[in-house]
Order: C-alpha cells, then structure tokens, then sequence
C-alpha cells in the first residue's frame, strides 16, 4: 500500500460527485459529523496496518513513507487524520467541541498528534490551501488580467509556498522548531487568504475548502503544547532535505526563516524579487501539473 | 476625558447589559452575550439586538445633523460601534451597514432625496449598498451591472452581490453602469426603493453563508429590466466611482471600530484570572497585545477625528486606517489564540465560546469594503506626493491638532472637502518631526528617543517610497513599503496623542509616566523594522521593564472589567 | 514653465517609456494612463505648478494636449508668484 494507492482510492477531491472529494466532506463539516463514506475507506485500506512494522505483520517501513500516507489523509481532511490517527480508530469520548475538526469531541490529550511529526502532516492541508489559491487566481479575472498576474499574488503566493517547503525541510527534533512550524502554518494560510480574498470566506463554492482547512488546522495547533524555546537557524534544517532544494528554493527558505526569527535578511530586495518569481512559477508548475508542492512532488489526482 | 462625549457609550454599555449575566448559575433571562453565542450557532440575523440597539437610539447616528441625525461626530460614533463590537462584531456590522448604506446619499442627494432617506434611517430602516458583483469585487471600473437610459427612467440589468442587508434594505444605493467604456466616468450611483420595483423585474439571491459574520443579511439582488425612474439618479450622470470612492473614505474609517472591538474583547478573555496567566510568558505577550492595540486604537481615533479636521486627507487616512486597524487586531488575536490554546477554538469556551466567534468574525472585517491589498493599493498610488511631503514635514497645524483633541467637539463634516488625492497628504506622519521635538515628548528621555527613533523610520521610509513608480500593478516591496507607512502612522497617532493630552489623565495607571505610549512605539518597533528589511532589535531592559509594568496594569484591570486601552471604558 | 514637457517627462516616468513615445493626442485611458495613474499625476501636477486640481480632471480630459493647454490656462490665471 502507498500513498499513491491511497490517493488513487480516493480520487479527485474536486469532482463534487466524489462521496469523499470536498464537496462531501465540507457537507459532513457543516453537520458537524465525521464523513462516514471516508471513514469506511480508511477501513477498507485498513490504515492502521501502516503504523505496525513489518516484522510484525504491518506495512511500516520508515517515517517518510508514513508521512507521505498520512499526508493523503490530511491534505483532504484533518479530522480524518486525527480519528484514524494510530492503531485501530478512536473512541469519540467526551470532550470539548471546537470552531475546528467539528463532529470531533476532542479530549485534553490526543494521542493521534504524537505518532509523526506533526508539523509535517499539517503540510498537507496546507497544499490544499495552496492548490485552491492558485486555482482560484488562474480563474479569476480583475483589472483586466487574471489574478495571477497581480504581482502582489504572485509573491503571496512564492512566500506562502516557500514557507510550506521550509516546514517540509525541518528537522524535529531541532528546539523551538515545532512552535515555529505552527506560527509558520498559520500565517501561511493568512498569506492564502490574502490573495483569496472574500472568496477566502465563503462557505461553498469552489474555494469553500480552505475555510474548512483553516479551522481545522487552527484548532489542530491549538492542542500542542504552548512551550516555547529560541530555535537556533544553523539547526532547524534537515541537511540531506535542505540538500535536494533548488537553489532558489533553498535562498526562500532560508530567507522566510531569518525574517521570521528577526534576523538581518539573506537576500537584498532585488534578490528576493527575482526569488519570488522562480518560486511562483515553480508552484505554478506544479499546480498546472497536479503535483504535490511538497519535496515529493508526486502527481495526485484532480 | 471630556464628560459629555463619553456619556453616550456609557448609556449603550449599560443598555447591552452585565458580562456577568451571561455565564452565571440559574440565569434564566437572554442577556445579549446569550444572543451572540447562540444566534451565531443558528446563524440567525440579530434581531433582537438590533431592536436593543435602535431603541438606544444609534440608528439616529446615521443621518446627519442637518437631515435630523443625532450628530455628527464620527468619533462618537466610532466609540459606540466599538461598545457594541466588543461585544458581537456582527451584531455591529448588521446595525451599522446602514451608515455604510446612506454615505453616498449625503455626499451627492438632491435634497428630495436626502430627505426620503433620512426619513426612512431615523425610523429605523435598514438601507444598504450595492457595489460588489461576483466576478469585480473591489473593481469598481469593471462593473457590469448597467443602467440603461428607458423612457425618461433607466433600467437596471446584472446581479449584485454580495450585499449586506440584502434582504432587509428598504432603500439600496447601487453602482450601475451608463456608458460603455472602461472609464471612471461610465459608472452612476443611484438610489433605488425597494417597495418601487416593478414586480417581477428582480429576484432575490439566497444567503450568502460565510466562515464569520454568520448571522449577517449578506445576500444578493439580481436585476432584469428593472424599470427605476430619473430621480433615482444621485448625483450626476457619470460621477458614480467619484461618489462611491468618496463614501469609501468615510465607510472604511469608520469600520476600524470593529476591529477595535474585536481585539479588547480577546484581550478581556485571555486576561481573565487563571492558570494560564502564571505560564512563562504569558504576562509579556498579554502587555504587547495591549500594546499594539494602544496603537491601532490611536491610529483609528485620529482616524475618526480626521474626518472633520482633516476632510480632505481621508483618501490616505482611509487607506491607512482600514488595513492598519485590522492588520494590528489580526495579530493581537492571533497572539492571544496561542496562549489561550484550546479554550481559543472551543464552542463551549470562555464567555460562552467567544473567542472563536470573535476570531471568525474579525477574519471578514480584514476583506470587506476593502480588503487590505487593494486599501495599500491606493496607498501606493499616493506615494509620490506622501514622500516628498514626509521628507520635507509640512503639514495641516489646525487640523492635525483637531485630529488629536480626542472628547473635544468637532467642526461639522463638510463632504465638499472630500477629495480623491489628498492635496496636503498625511498631516498625521508628516507632522511627526514635529511632535517628536514637542515639549511633552522631550519631557521624557526614553520617549523622547522612542520618537527620534521613528521619525528616522519615517525618513527611511520616504526615500524608498521616492523610488515607486506607482502602476496599476505595483510590486510586492511597495506593499511592505505601505504597511510600514501603517505603521508608522500609528506610531505618530501615539505621539500626536500623548503630546496633546494637556492635565488630564493624571493618575490613570496606562497614562503614569507614558506607559501605554512607550509601550505601545516599542511593540511597533519590531515588525516596522521586519517591514524596512532590518534586524528586528533586541529587547532592552528598558523595554522589558515597560512591558512587565503593562502587565500588571493590564492584568488588574481586566480583572476589574476597567478600560484596557488609553481611551476605553468599563465592560 | 513647459507644462507640455513636464507632463511628458511624468508620463515617460510612470509608463515606463521613452518620452518620444508618449502620445499628446490620444485619450490617456488608450495608452495606458488609466484611473490609478490620475491619482498620482494629479499630486504631482498640484505640487510641481502650485495649483489645485482634482484628479477627475484627468477623468475627463479629452488628453494630454488639452490636459496642458488647460494646466496652461490655469497657470496664466493666477497671479505672479
């Protein structure tokens, strides 16, 4: 099983036909009820089997196929992540209802949140929100040109992707990185909803999803602990990840990252233009592509 | 703090009832916190707090003096939005969408018509505003929704949407096309009567259902053929983006209030007595948010007292107001979310899940009537004039100080002044040279560098703000370049505030030796730094000292239900 | 004063283009000046000439020639400074 499988089972999120595409999850979220079709899907693939090694009868074979898997999950639907988070699915026990990951009842501590890094896993709703900011700005027309000529969105956007790369390339065990990664997130989607624009708040319509998307990762975050550390620049990377960036790349994370911490930036101002471009016609790329925005790049239904 | 002008907030504050009420064991009566939680999880439209607010009176705030209005002094109205908006943003929105409404009618009414639609505001009668088509939004030039000429009247075909008060509206002012170029002149405002509309030449579109603002009226009209006679034109044939740009520098002003609410409300529930409170840190990031609302509040004040002394400026107060009061909030809640944790997103939370509903709802106010790029947008198109004349410090005197006299009763709004260039740019930031050498200012050293410290921002700022060639789509680096111009504008609010305060405050613990001030410009210094493309400085012990005493003071009246801002009042 | 040449130079400036390429007879909104632009050259007419103008004046100017011949005349009003 892989996380192409997974996808493949899934199919197109954005066909509103789709019994588990968006259309059917943002309906099951206004119920405030879990999608029962997704549910008995991640049954079916019997989801639990990837946390068990293989030795003992599972299908685990390292932490970047796993996350790849559960990104699968996540980047259609976090509560989906945090119900079949761990072996077997969870007791809906009582708990507190949230503005997020509604139909859940969540309890003080959510066990599902510990097995992967989770920083990582909120990377795939992130490129969701990305998928569908940039659709929506190929679509639109304003002043007479698409959105995506606006050279406002286009550096919202190249930021926005940057920032899902660097949260991509973190090393977690690296102190303060984890905190870091949610205020990245966060204002990540706020750069989404920036170029949204009112569309950003509609509750149906073809950006309806990245509503849904930001409750639920706000609400996902609000979980973790509040503890904060000063992370180190030097450290936050994994090298071998940081290894595989193009160079462009590699020159937005580090300069996403320097700003965020308050340091003197990496690039002049001409440089970060230029940087900003490659980065937007790299997202672009992808989008028109239908691959993942995240290292892998892989191609995915839609 | 003049007696008279705050009376009125005071009268609303106690009209919308006890905090207390909502949550205490055995309360059987609906308070209006009970409204709020509960109408927002139906998404049901405010009514019975918009019949609390009428019976306050606050509609009678709409129209102006000379058409029967109570008054005309925005900053009035802008505190009686904020008590209301500290409350429920939506209920705000709802209730006030009807001086959004009218506000081209008193710029561009023939008397008649002025007449008819004060009429309908003091008794009560939503009116509401059509400018937003599905596919423009905020570009007004491309609309095509049109009126064509027909029988002495005109027609009215297209859809428009979305509109709030949509429903309800008894009179809507709708910006429709009549000439066929892509020109600033091809586009007229008129005021339409519902009851008027031939039958069967309109439909109504459903509810818009949104992410916040839930309980809003937001829906749409789509007109066919709709026959409308020749007086409903307002104003001259062609002059519809003029009065619709012109109503926007009131409207997008005004809405600052909102986001005002919006963050005391976070910061009165995070502030609450508890465990939360004794974290690492918790105190330091309470006293920032307060700090950086400090800021936006400073900002918006002037704001709403620019309207009267600086009439002719509001193209760039505007501007600046509606993207750096939400822009400050946005962080505060943003801030205040992370130490809350899952009592921010919970609907079962404290003050009946406020915190979540308050967050939702001040998302929207970051997008409507003009959203954050597009206000830095006509920021950018000012930038040639705005930095030559902060270089060079001139700057209106009469009206700037009547921008600072906060409580002080203004000279009535003459919307003549209203000008779509601000000849005299920003008297605000232009005057901070000024303000920095002040006597009051120089009376305090750490101030005093505090504010030379900004104003070479400021000059900083002005030589890169030389260097835009301003263009429809300007780059990137220009929209930092007008954030920071935010910013720096809330910065000198601050100081013009503190400058002009004379005797009074003294023994307010925000006010003792300039602590919200000196706060407020250390909270600014950070992301005015990020934005300028430097090093964010480091915390001095001077610093840290002021924000360690805020906490306190913020801390102690909170759990008072005292003001958390320089000029708030009790909840 | 060349009010003719220094709306030429403004113009080359914001557009981006030679001054030889700007256009004095053609309506502002065809070759590019359109509403965002008034706004600025509005400010910098007002600021340069030391008159008070509004920028529907740009709104409703035939084009740069008249613009000039009117900035021209408005100029010729005012006394000697």
């Amino acid at each position: 099983m892989s996380a192409d499988k997974l996808d493949e089972m899934f199919g197109d999120p954005w066909d509103d036909g789709n019994p588990v595409g968006y259309a059917a999850l943002l309906e099951a979220d206004e119920r405030a009820e879990l999608p029962t079709d997704a549910a008995r899907l991640l049954e079916d693939y019997d989801l639990g089997a990837e946390f068990v090694p293989a030795e003992r009868g599972g299908r685990f074979v390292g932490v970047d196929e796993l996350t790849a898997i559960l990104r699968t999950i996540w980047r259609r639907d976090p509560r989906l992540g945090i119900a079949y988070g761990h072996a077997g699915s969870r007791d809906t026990g009582t708990g507190r209802r949230l503005s997020g990951l509604r139909g859940l009842e969540i309890g003080d501590a959510e066990p599902a949140l510990d097995a992967v890094f989770l920083p990582s896993l909120l990377v795939g709703p992130l490129d969701t929100a990305l998928r569908t900011g940039l659709a929506n700005s190929f679509d639109r027309r304003l002043y007479g040109a698409t959105v995506a000529d606006i050279p406002f969105v286009r550096a919202t956007i190249a930021r926005a992707y940057a920032d899902l790369l660097a949260i991509d390339a973190l090393a977690p065990e690296a102190p303060g990185a984890e905190r870091l990664a949610y205020r990245m997130l966060l204002e990540a989607f706020s750069c989404i909803r920036e170029v949204l624009g009112a569309r950003a708040l509609l509750r149906s319509g073809p950006t309806a999803i990245f509503q849904k998307l930001a409750r639920d990762v706000a609400a996902v975050i609000s979980l973790r602990p509040r503890k904060h550390v000063d992370p180190e620049i030097r450290e936050l990377l994994r090298p071998e990840h940081a290894a595989k960036l193009a160079e462009p790349e590699l020159l937005a994370v580090r300069d996403r990252l320097t700003r965020r911490l308050g340091e003197a930036p990496v690039l002049t101002p001409a440089e970060r233009e230029d940087v900003d471009q490659q980065l937007f016609d790299t997202a672009a790329a992808r989008y028109h592509d239908r691959r993942l925005f995240d290292s892998t790049a892989r191609r995915i239904p839609g | 703090m003049n007696r008279v002008s705050a009376a009125p907030e005071a009268v609303l504050d106690a009209a919308l009832g006890d905090r207390a009420q909502a949550t205490a064991a055995g309360a059987t009566t609906m308070t209006t916190w009970r409204w709020s939680a509960d109408g927002d999880r139906a998404e049901a439209y405010p009514s019975e707090y918009s019949a609390r607010l009428d019976a306050f009176g606050l509609h009678r705030y709409y129209a102006p003096p000379e058409w029967g209005g109570a008054s005309d002094d925005h900053e009035v109205m802008l505190r009686l939005w904020r008590t209301v908006a500290r409350r429920d943003l939506a209920a705000t929105v709802a209730h006030g969408k009807t001086y959004l409404g009218t506000a081209p009618v008193w710029i561009a009414a023939q008397p008649e018509q002025a007449a008819t639609v004060a009429a309908a505001v003091l008794s009560g009668a939503p009116v509401g505003c059509a400018l937003s088509e599905p596919e423009h939004g905020a570009d007004l030039v491309n609309g095509s929704v049109t009126a064509t000429a027909h029988d002495g009247g005109f027609r009215l075909d297209g859809v428009k949407w979305p509109i709030n008060n949509g429903t309800r509206s008894t009179h809507l002012t709708v910006l429709a096309r009549t000439a066929d170029a892509s020109t600033a002149r091809s586009h007229s405002m008129f005021l339409i009567e519902r009851a008027a509309l031939p039958p069967g030449s309109w439909r109504q579109l459903p509810k818009v259902h949104t992410h916040g603002l839930r309980t809003l009226d937001l829906s749409g009209i789509e007109f066919s053929g709709a026959r409308i006679p020749a007086s409903a034109l307002l104003g001259a044939e062609g002059t519809g983006i003029e009065i619709a740009l012109k109503s926007l520098q009131l409207t997008r002003t005004m809405c600052a209030a909102m986001s005002l609410g919006a963050a005391e409300h976070a910061l009165r529930l995070v502030a609450e007595p508890g465990p939360r409170l004794d974290e690492p840190g918790a105190g330091h990031v309470v006293a920032r948010c307060a700090a950086l609302l400090a800021a936006a509040e400073a900002a918006t004040l002037v704001g709403a007292r620019s309207v009267h002394g600086l009439t002719g400026e509001l193209s760039v107060t505007s501007a600046v107001v509606k993207s750096v009061a939400p822009a400050l909030a946005d962080r505060v809640i943003r801030e205040l979310a992370e130490l809350l944790g899952p009592q921010a997103w919970s609907m079962d939370g404290p003050g009946l899940g406020a915190f979540q509903k308050l967050a939702r709802d001040h998302d929207v106010v970051s997008v409507f009537d003009g959203s954050t790029p597009v206000n830095r947008a006509s920021l950018i198109g000012q930038f040639p004039r705005l930095a030559r004349r902060l270089a060079s410090g001139e700057h209106d005197d009469d009206g700037l100080a009547e921008a600072a006299a906060i409580g002080a009763p203004p000279r009535r709004l003459d919307r003549a002044l209203l000008s779509l260039a601000s000849r005299t740019g920003c008297s605000v930031l232009q005057g901070l040279a000024d303000v920095a050498a002040s006597d009051p200012v120089r009376a305090d050293p750490g101030l005093a560098r505090q504010a030379a410290g900004l104003h070479a921002a400021a000059l900083q700022l002005s030589a890169l703000m030389s260097q835009v060639r301003p263009a429809p789509r300007p780059p990137m680096a220009a929209y930092e370049l007008a954030a920071a111009y935010e910013l720096c504008f809330a910065g000198a609010a601050c100081l013009h505030l503190w400058s002009a305060r004379g005797s009074s405050r003294v023994g307010e613990p925000l006010w003792q030796d300039g602590l919200w001030v000196r706060a407020a410009l250390y909270a600014l210094s950070g992301p005015l730094a990020e934005l300028l493309g430097e090093p964010r400085p480091a915390p001095s012990p001077d610093e840290r000292r002021i924000f360690g005493r805020l906490s306190t003071v913020i801390l102690a009246a909170a759990a008072d239900s005292g003001p958390v801002t320089p000029f708030g009042t009790a909840l | 004063m060349d009010v003719q040449a220094y709306l030429i130079d403004r113009v080359s400036f914001y557009l981006d283009i030679p001054a030889e390429e700007v256009e004095l007879g053609i309506p502002l909104t065809e070759f590019g000046l359109d509403s965002v632009y008034a706004i600025a050259l509005c400010g910098d007419i007002e600021d340069e000439l030391r008159i008070g103008i509004e920028p529907t004046l740009l709104w409703d100017i035939a084009d740069l020639a008249a613009l000039s011949a009117h900035l021209t005349g408005l100029l010729a009003e005012q006394p000697a400074h």
